[in-house]
């Protein structure tokens, strides 16, 4: 057994195993001229979007907490009160703001926050493994050894574009063992990935602000000297893909950069301390916060990844005093705030990790992977909230009525940002792959 | 772990053998494929490009059937007196000397009698003739369930992957995709639920008949009309009870499709395609119509199912052409330009930079497009020097080349270049991301003793043929013998099949792991042949570094065997694309008679007359200068991924080869030929050819050498951890050696065997770190750089921007570049001048004539 500290992101199965699973059938992605920067015009075309997203016609974006390492389902959103000592564990059930739904007691702010978000307790997968139950959840797509699937972020960015110059998809943290990014589609795609702690009293996004002693007029001089300069493949006729492509790159860069709503976005200051307490000052809290004012500017979809989760020792002590804290207090800081601001309802939130953990405690009271039962909090973007869906079995084994596959979920997701899951994308090796396998959306959910 | 839900335990275990078979479902083809259209009426060929017809032909030239049910397609191709070509199958007039076949169609032949016939065409004033061979044509032939049944799911569309090709099949029935597993989709289709799907009784009543025809509900539809000649091939089947796949039946040995190549003048011509299988046992048969045709870049030309092929776009596609487990190509061509016909280029008498440039040419010819001119001198010393040692050329070295007067300058360039040290650093940067030399995997010492051994091949430039023979026979301490890291990078007999096959023969036979290659003739069987070579490799630990040394020790072992996954047969180790029974008479020698059998491996790989070899190696080289390969990706060689110029390959293979493997020598050629000198300028003629190398396709700058010229140009030096100032990023061991900036420009991580690893893709983050980013920032604005230390010197500032200039982009400010900076000057006051000239190096840094070589 290994020992895992707590907030540290490493896993039980040590490297990244799936990079030497992956085979080479990856051949060079061939986007030259990334449809990243054409993806309005598509969707402009109609080719894109199904108008009979939850939504309406509304844009609605999309805040992912992802639990990396496989939360424990029943210490969380399926507790299990009236199973044995060595199933229930020692956290009890206590009730919610939504009447006959129950949560971990350690989760006391989120259950008075029951009313915003809504949790699925049979979703059931056939994968306990870390890095390739990581790409099923945060793709949608089993684990494939020669093909990369793109994460939920990459295919709003690749369908919808960028929004008031900020990239469509950012992620707080590198990519949960390398998934969840363009895939298939490209590096293109990938999250604009934000390093560094939110809850730092110096945090900066990195190499958005300008360098120390480099004013807005400099960068702006900069920029028409570049203009000025840069005349080698001036002649835009001739000139090829991937100097056009990296002037479009610049182009965004400096929009990004000089961008006073971007710079907002960026700065937490700005927000009245009392909120920013009310996330948690700590990093995952400050990045729940960071996400809802990215979110207002204009991303699209905001990835937050919060380890730690593979309890496999000391299950109880490691949830009670590390992880669901910050959990608790961030996660319902941010529905509640999105609620108050009347953002909810076009912001689709979403807590889940690659699986659940065994209902029997092992022998150093911890929980091994269990991907039999998985818990989903799901809620918002038209999504409809304070609601079950499904059940699992006495034990939290597997589920007890309505099981649910990643795939569906999945489709939830596309369906409720208002993406056609049955479009087609042609992988590098010429080969259509739909954007969401075969899932259906959740009936009870999406209405 | 235990799984109590009985849909997931099954969902698990078909999970574990066809992950990989769901991963690679192939593109479906159109639903179905229909009949070949009955072309009634017979209008004259618009002829308008064409000059007097000379000939005519009939392809295929000889035509066989054998069987009552068989057929022939044949093609009419007229040829003029111009040289060029068109498709009158459609307006020829065929006659036949004997009633032994009958036309069934306007270029279809069903056979009526055993016998031989003439078939004879008459297109306008010319005519052809062509032998027939009829067999066996009143012998009742019985339905074979390989070579008739699967077809007919192939071409219905049954086994494709949306279908009943799907990882789990669907409604239940499951069959292998396209047909590669001809025994699984036997048991299946025969036995699976208990048998239900067919009825021997009433064959007209089998699930398998009832369902594609619609007589009971159907998910997929009608895909089959009773009573059609499919559906009474496949009731015949039925008839005969259901026989299955024997292994006397005679198995498809080779596909042809004719024409093989054809240049199609203009968009919207047409070409019909004929395929033909030959079987083991000699004979041929045509399979037009179960073949699966697939055009590889729809923009040039499309194919119907049926296959007729139009062209669409200018360039050149290869339509893919798959049946029965074999793979093949038929290569289209649509010339930019109408081409001259006549002033053909010819070869005679030349060898190296020469031969080269006249293949080059020679393919450009017959495609209409025209080279851009040769590029400027100054053009050439910074791209040849970032191409063969990652490392702008020194001002000082500009101003020399430049002054010098001799005609082979260029040439004694490139050979001061290759004997340069940055010459190993930066190829040995290369070679240990191909063979991933990484601590995290071989641990400090065994990284630094792989890296230092693939360094010490480039500084002695060790033949490649020795280098890779080496890697392969390595034994010994992965800390003391470098090369026998490669036996724990790659550590079972699977993953060092598909190291080896993928780095040194460019054959990815991943895919094979797990089923037949969608794309190519390698089976399963190829593939654990091939891995039964590493079936003895032992990974000893050793504590001869102490306990926690971690040192391993490679090692041949007494026993070991590897196994056909399905069978479980003892695979005998078997070169790629070897034919066991064609090396010996049934009776194998002892692999391991040396004591290693991995030498018979080594000796078969790097052996002159192993074609696939030398043109990985060639391909790979040729893409590394030309920013594109011959084939691509580089690392892909496969019959569906023809090279764009065959012969040009195998000229530069020729090459190496002929060098005996001196990679310096294949440097030293492709530099020195004009094709490599190309301006990068494309023309309004030539600007979006990629394909034909018109002009030299810049290619961004490898993170690492972006980072040295960086550093050159704005005279700092980075400090990377753990190792001594002034180690440049060529020079750094493995990507363990932290660089947030190296990775964000696309350093691989050496996790993977394959090119695609090292990535040029721009992305944001790319362009906020040149843009705006403190690394680049800091390295312009350093107390000691460059531009501090001209200031400190009082330097002028035309002194200043002109050192910028031959610092970042190797040339002097062009007179409007020097116009616009001292304007700004002029309106700066003295205490500002140096934040003006930080704005221009860094502006410098950011452009594109900067970022890219070209």
């Amino acid at each position: 057994m290994f020992d895992i500290e707590v907030g540290n992101h490493t896993d039980c199965d040590g490297v990244t195993r799936r990079d030497f699973l992956r085979i080479g059938g990856l051949s060079a992605l061939g986007l030259t001229l990334p449809g990243l920067l054409e993806a309005h015009a598509d969707t402009k075309a109609g080719v894109v979007t199904k108008a009979t997203a939850a939504g309406g016609q509304k844009d609605i974006a999309c805040i992912l907490i992802w639990l990396s390492g496989g939360p424990s389902h029943i210490d969380t959103f399926d507790p299990k009160p009236d199973a044995p000592q060595d199933i229930r564990g020692s956290f009890k059930a206590i009730s919610t703001n939504v009447a006959g739904i129950q949560l971990s007691d350690q989760l006391p702010k989120l259950a008075k926050q029951m009313d915003k978000f809504s949790i699925i307790r049979s979703v059931t997968s056939p994968d306990g493994t870390h890095e390739t139950a990581t790409h099923y959840l945060l793709t949608g797509y089993p684990f494939a050894p020669a093909t990369e699937y793109p994460g939920y972020g990459a295919v709003v960015a690749r369908e919808k574009g960028f929004q008031n110059n900020m990239p469509p998809y950012a992620m707080f943290g590198g990519m949960p063992n390398m998934h969840g990014g363009g895939g298939y589609m490209g590096a293109v795609y990938n999250p604009f990935i934000i390093n560094g702690d939110a809850n730092s009293p110096n945090f900066s996004v990195q190499d958005v602000a300008p360098p120390n002693g480099v004013d807005f007029a400099r960068l702006d001089r900069r920029r028409m000297m570049r203009q000025a300069l840069d005349d080698w493949q001036r002649n835009k006729e001739t000139a090829s893909k991937s100097s056009q492509t990296m002037d479009e790159f610049y182009h965004r860069a400096f929009s990004l950069v000089t961008s006073p709503d971007a710079k907002k976005a960026f700065n937490l200051k700005e927000e009245p301390a009392k909120l920013r307490d009310e996330y948690g000052r700590n990093t995952f809290g400050q990045s729940c916060l960071l996400a809802r004012r990215m979110v207002e500017a204009g991303v699209r979809c905001v990835s937050i990844n919060n380890g730690g989760w593979d309890t496999h020792t000391d299950n109880f002590n490691a949830l009670k005093n590390n992880l669901l804290p910050p959990l608790d207090m961030g996660y319902s800081a941010l529905i509640n705030d999105l609620k108050q601001r009347g953002m909810l309802d076009t912001t689709l939130v979403i807590c889940m990790g690659e699986f659940g953990r065994t209902p029997r405690i092992n022998s150093s009271g911890g929980r091994d992977h269990w991907p039999g039962a998985i818990s989903v909090a799901i809620g918002g973007g038209g999504v409809k909230t304070g609601m079950v869906v499904g059940s699992s079995n006495a034990n939290g084994e597997y589920p007890k009525d309505r099981p649910l596959r990643v795939e569906d979920v999945a489709a939830t997701i596309y369906h409720a940002m208002g993406i056609n899951g049955e479009k087609e994308y042609m992988s590098p090796q010429e080969r259509p792959l739909k954007i969401n396998y075969d899932g259906t959306p959740i009936s009870e959910l999406i209405g | 772990m235990p799984c109590s839900l009985p849909r997931l335990s099954v969902t698990v275990s078909l999970a574990t053998g066809s992950l990989l078979l769901f991963a690679l479902q192939i593109v479906p083809v159109c639903a179905q494929k229909r009949r070949r259209p009955d072309v009634t009426s017979r209008r004259p060929v618009a002829a308008a490009s064409h000059s007097a017809l000379a000939t005519l032909s009939i392809e295929p030239s000889a035509l066989q059937m054998v069987g009552p049910r068989s057929l022939a397609h044949f093609l009419v191709m007229a040829h003029y007196a111009n040289g060029s070509v068109a498709d009158v199958t459609e307006s020829a007039v065929p006659t036949l000397s004997t009633q032994t076949v009958r036309l069934a169609g306007p270029a279809t032949l069903r056979p009526v009698k055993d016998g031989v016939a003439t078939l004879q065409v008459r297109f306008g004033d010319k005519t052809a003739a062509a032998k027939v061979t009829v067999q066996d044509s009143s012998k009742p032939s019985s339905v074979s369930f390989n070579n008739d049944v699967i077809p007919i799911f192939t071409r219905y569309g049954c086994n494709q992957g949306s279908c009943h090709g799907a990882q789990y099949g669907k409604g239940g029935y499951k069959l292998s995709l396209a047909g590669f597993d001809t025994d699984l989709d036997y048991v299946n289709t025969v036995r699976q639920t208990k048998g239900r799907r067919i009825s021997l009784a009433e064959p007209e009543r089998s699930l398998l008949l009832l369902k594609p025809a619609l007589l009971v509900p159907h998910g997929g539809g009608r895909r089959l009309e009773r009573g059609s000649a499919d559906y009474k091939v496949m009731a015949q089947w039925l008839q005969d009870g259901s026989p299955g796949p024997t292994s006397k039946e005679p198995q498809v040995a080779k596909i042809d499709v004719f024409p093989a190549e054809r240049i199609l003048p203009t968009a919207g011509q047409k070409q019909r395609l004929v395929v033909r299988a030959t079987y083991s046992d000699g004979t041929t048969r045509d399979v037009t119509d179960q073949t699966r045709l697939t055009t590889l870049n729809d923009a040039i030309a499309s194919c119907t199912p049926e296959g007729l092929v139009t062209s669409i776009g200018k360039g050149q596609t290869a339509i893919m052409v798959r049946y029965g487990g074999q793979a093949t190509v038929s290569t289209m061509i649509v010339p930019f330009t109408p081409i001259k016909i006549g002033n053909a280029i010819s070869l005679t008498g030349l060898t190296g930079t020469a031969r080269i440039d006249a293949l080059v040419a020679k393919k450009q010819h017959a495609v209409g497009l025209l080279s851009s001119p040769l590029c400027d001198d100054r053009t050439f010393i910074r791209r040849v020097s970032f191409d063969l040692t990652g490392t702008p050329p020194p001002p000082e070295r500009i101003t020399t080349f430049l002054a010098s007067n001799s005609s082979d300058k260029r040439e004694k360039l490139v050979d001061e270049l290759l004997a340069s040290p940055e010459y190993a650093d930066f190829w040995s940067l290369k070679w240990g991301d191909l063979l991933r030399s990484n601590r995290a995997n071989l641990g400090d010492k065994g990284m630094w003793s792989f890296t230092n051994w693939i360094h010490t091949q480039f500084v002695q430039n060790r033949p490649v043929d020795q280098f890779v023979h080496d890697l392969i026979v390595a034994q010994g301490s992965t800390f003391t013998t470098g090369p026998s890291n490669y036996y724990r990078v790659a550590n079972n007999p699977q993953d060092l099949a598909e190291t080896t096959s993928q780095l040194f023969l460019g054959v990815r036979l991943q895919c094979t792991r797990c089923h037949h290659h969608p794309f190519e003739k390698w089976s399963q069987t190829d593939y654990y042949q091939f891995a039964a070579f590493f079936a003895r490799i032992g990974l000893k630990n050793s504590t001869d570094f102490g306990i926690f040394g971690n040192e391993n020790v490679v090692k041949i072992q007494s026993g070991g065997e590897v196994g056909h996954p399905k069978s479980g047969a003892r695979m005998y180790p078997t070169p790629l694309g070897v034919t066991l029974a064609t090396l010996t008479d049934g009776k194998l020698p002892d692999p391991d008679a040396s004591g290693d059998r991995r030498r018979a491996l080594a000796d078969w790989l790097t052996a002159k007359d192993n074609r696939l070899f030398a043109r990985n190696l060639a391909n790979r080289y040729w893409g590394y200068l030309f920013t594109r390969g011959i084939v691509n990706p580089i690392d892909d060689q496969r019959v569906t991924n023809p090279p764009t110029n065959p012969e040009l390959l195998d000229a530069v293979a020729d090459e190496l080869v002929g060098s005996h493997f001196d990679l310096k020598h294949l440097l030293r050629v492709l530099c020195t030929t004009q094709t490599y000198q190309r301006s990068s300028e494309g023309t309004r003629q030539n600007f979006k050819d990629e394909t034909f190398f018109t002009h030299y396709l810049p290619k961004r700058l490898p993170a690492e050498s972006m980072l040295d010229a960086m550093d050159f140009a704005c005279g700092t030096r980075e400090k990377f951890n753990g190792l001594p100032l002034g180690t440049r990023a060529i020079q750094l061991p493995d990507p363990q050696v932290n660089s947030d900036f190296l990775d964000t420009f696309g350093r691989p991580q050496r996790l993977i065997a394959c090119e695609c690893e090292r990535t040029a893709e721009p992305n944001l983050s790319q362009t906020l770190k040149l843009m705006n980013g403190d690394k680049l920032n800091n390295k312009v604005t350093d107390g000691n750089g460059r531009l501090a230390n001209l200031i400190k010197a009082k330097a002028t500032n035309e002194a200043i921007l002109n050192e910028l200039y031959a610092a970042s982009l190797g040339r002097p400010p062009r007179q409007e570049e020097r116009r616009l900076i001292m304007t700004a000057l002029v309106f700066t006051s003295p205490k500002d001048r140096k934040s003006v000239f930080e704005d221009v190096l860094l502006t410098l840094l950011n452009s594109k004539e900067f970022l890219f070589n070209h």
